[in-house]
């Protein structure tokens, strides 16, 4: 049997997915009579998928079938649902009850409330193998750890600050990294785009409450962020290079587009015109690469984000040029037809891409 | 724990509550370890939140610290005599005006926003200039008034018409009473009057103060923007004006003791009046050290 403990989750739902792949069909075969193997082997075989899928199943709570893959994702979503009802509620509770209590017990309910719902989710993560409630319970800390900073500062009247974020962000990824927790990693993602957008506006002489007005303060931290799981691998830990990839490029073309329509809002000391050109040209080339890129890693998440960024930059110049001058109909026309041109182009792609992948059809074509 | 490095992480999770609340409560007792200023505030300086007491989903109180710049141009006109109260423009000398850098106006000066300090002054020369000019408004408008009662009864007007501009009189001079109170008796008399980005550039104009009053100064961080007015197109010299958009500590916490003592005010009806020490540290980071209800009133 070989070592399953290094695969991520991902990677052991491929394996299994692979085997249930292959059960079925072995038996097509067999049905038809192409494939004949001894009982011996058979019966050998079947054991080690038996019991290949019983340990994925044990050590990383694979979905063994169809129906529960549905049952997974549903309770992924109830969770979600959950840990953000739970957190509103925790928030709202102490908003309702603060103003009944003295100070030290204030004190002592801001700093045990993170203490113990950490206590917690050590606890569910030992007693419960899904996860689920350690995950939920973990999101739960996330807001008691926020309402803890955020009201400590309100009852000492403590001037707000941006490094308020940075200890959000390094509970969030030590949660996040702890338990595998996909949500908390993004929260602690947005805490520091926050933080180093405040930083950065700091330095450059603004206050640090606009930093949300200068779209170029996310540029940066968004490459890093694109970079951290091509330098730090991220194989343990269950879709992870795909949230840092994703919301940082989402994140960085959000900031494009901002500064490709307004100009203005740029640090960059020339005319609004050539600022605003100069981000669509930008956003046209690293929306196009990362769909390149996508395609040769094979993320199709990624791939999907620079397509539909790459149609925002060019819908977004179609409506500057033409809404004005054409009449309507003739302008969706437009946009059709450019839609048309990406499919031809997409199924080119798509095809060259399936033929590199099977050289033995080249042959046969 | 079954992932490898699960239970180190969770262990930084509780090092890190524990030294950020540690970091930020040494902090508190640093600030408040020292007293730099100690100022009694009324309700014309702390107002009660609009809700108080009614809200739901909120059992605290903050007090909200109600401020203004001094006004230096003279006005007789209502509108400019009533905003006076509210206004956030500051006129400042050169040195302190250029301490905060501001760019050139192409960049828009609602983008140029600064952290910086403001001196403030609590019941001191500002607020003294103010009830001055209130008081002299209040004076012209009387002998206006008077004198033209005085022209409409030389006129020889019809008996109606001289009951309705009499009336009308009485009416504006009511008007103006009340304001004169509110000046005397409502009004904040928490002034913002100098800001610089450089903290040692108010020590020096704070060290210019002596006397009993000096200890009604300090200074505070504050958000400040560059004032619209710089970047007119008029052909009038520029004034060196800034926005003092905030105090970095716009409202005071209300501890549960002092709290207690100021009734709820279920239908808005009543002028809650009390007094409130209010003291600054070391970091310039105010707290309520006292609160004493003075009385309500209908």
């Amino acid at each position: 049997m070989p070592n399953l403990s290094a695969l991520s989750k991902t990677q052991a739902q491929a394996r299994v997915n692979q085997i249930r792949a292959f059960q079925a069909e072995q038996q097509l075969l067999s049905e038809q009579g192409i494939l004949k193997l001894d009982d011996n082997t058979s019966q050998h075989l079947r054991q080690y998928h038996h019991n290949l899928l019983h340990q994925l199943q044990q050590s990383q709570d694979i979905d063994l079938n169809d129906q529960a893959s549905h049952l997974s994702l549903g309770m992924q979503i109830v969770s979600f649902l959950g840990a953000l009802a739970l957190a509103a509620s925790l928030f709202f509770l102490f908003y309702q009850y603060w103003g009944y209590f003295d100070t030290p017990l204030q004190l002592g309910i801001l700093i045990s409330a993170p203490l113990l719902s950490l206590g917690l989710v050590s606890w569910l993560y030992r007693i419960d193998h899904t996860g689920y409630y350690a995950k939920l319970a973990a999101l739960v800390s996330f807001a008691a750890w926020v309402l803890n900073i955020v009201m400590l500062g309100s009852i000492f009247n403590l001037p707000a600050s941006p490094n308020a974020f940075a200890v959000f962000a390094l509970y969030a990824f030590l949660l996040a990294y702890a338990l595998n927790v996909r949500l908390l990693l993004a929260a602690g993602m947005l805490c520091s785009y926050l933080f180093i957008g405040a930083r950065f506006g700091s330095w450059m002489g603004s206050y640090w409450v606009s930093t949300g007005e200068y779209p170029e303060h996310f540029l940066l931290t968004s490459l890093l962020f694109f970079l951290l799981p091509l330098i730090f691998t991220q194989q343990r830990y269950d879709g992870f290079a795909a949230i840092y990839q994703i919301l940082a490029a989402v994140v960085f073309f959000i900031a494009i587009l901002i500064l490709a329509n307004w100009g203005s809002v740029s640090y960059l000391p020339w005319s609004d015109g050539v600022i605003e050109g100069l981000y669509q040209v930008l956003g046209f080339v690293c929306s196009a690469l990362l769909v390149l890129y996508g395609i040769r890693q094979q993320a199709a998440k990624l791939m999907l984000t620079g397509n539909v960024f790459f149609a925002l930059f060019l819908y977004t110049k179609f409506f500057d040029w033409w809404w004005d001058g054409l009449p309507k109909y003739l302008f969706f026309f437009l946009l059709g037809l450019t839609a048309i041109l990406a499919l031809l182009i997409f199924n080119r792609l798509r095809l060259a891409v399936q033929t590199a992948a099977k050289p033995d059809e080249v042959a046969n074509v | 724990m079954s992932k490898p490095g699960a239970k180190k992480r969770l262990l930084l999770a509780v090092i890190t509550v524990l030294g950020a609340n540690a970091f930020i409560l040494g902090n508190v007792w640093l600030n408040r370890s020292v007293v730099i200023a100690e100022l009694t505030l009324s309700e014309r300086e702390l107002s009660l939140p609009y809700h108080w007491g009614r809200a739901k989903d909120d059992s605290s109180l903050r007090l909200n610290l109600a401020w203004t710049t001094p006004w230096l141009t003279p006005n007789e006109d209502e509108w400019h005599y009533l905003y006076r109260q509210q206004q956030r423009i500051l006129t400042l000398q050169p040195p302190q005006f250029a301490s905060f850098r501001f760019g050139s106006c192409t960049e828009g000066y609602q983008r140029q926003q600064r952290s910086g300090w403001v001196l403030l002054e609590f019941n001191g020369q500002s607020y003294q200039d103010y009830l001055k000019q209130a008081e002299q408004y209040y004076s012209a408008l009387q002998q206006r008034l008077a004198a033209e009662a005085v022209a409409e009864l030389n006129a020889g007007l019809v008996q109606d018409r001289l009951r309705e501009a009499t009336k009308r009189r009485q009416e504006q001079l009511e008007h103006a009473e009340e304001q004169w109170r509110v000046a005397r008796e409502e009004v904040t008399r928490l002034f913002v009057i100098d800001a610089a980005a450089d903290r040692n550039l108010l020590q020096q104009t704070l060290a210019k103060h002596s006397g009993p009053k000096a200890s009604q100064l300090l200074i505070v961080p504050a958000d400040i923007q560059l004032s619209y007015t710089w970047c007119q197109n008029d052909k009038a010299a520029k004034q060196p004006e800034v926005l003092v958009n905030r105090l970095a500590v716009e409202s005071l916490y209300v501890a549960k003791p002092y709290a207690q003592r100021l009734p709820i005010d279920t239908d808005r009806q009543q002028k809650i009046r009390f007094q409130a020490q209010v003291r600054y540290g070391r970091f310039a980071e105010p707290w309520l050290s006292a609160l004493t209800l003075s009385g309500t009133e209908r």
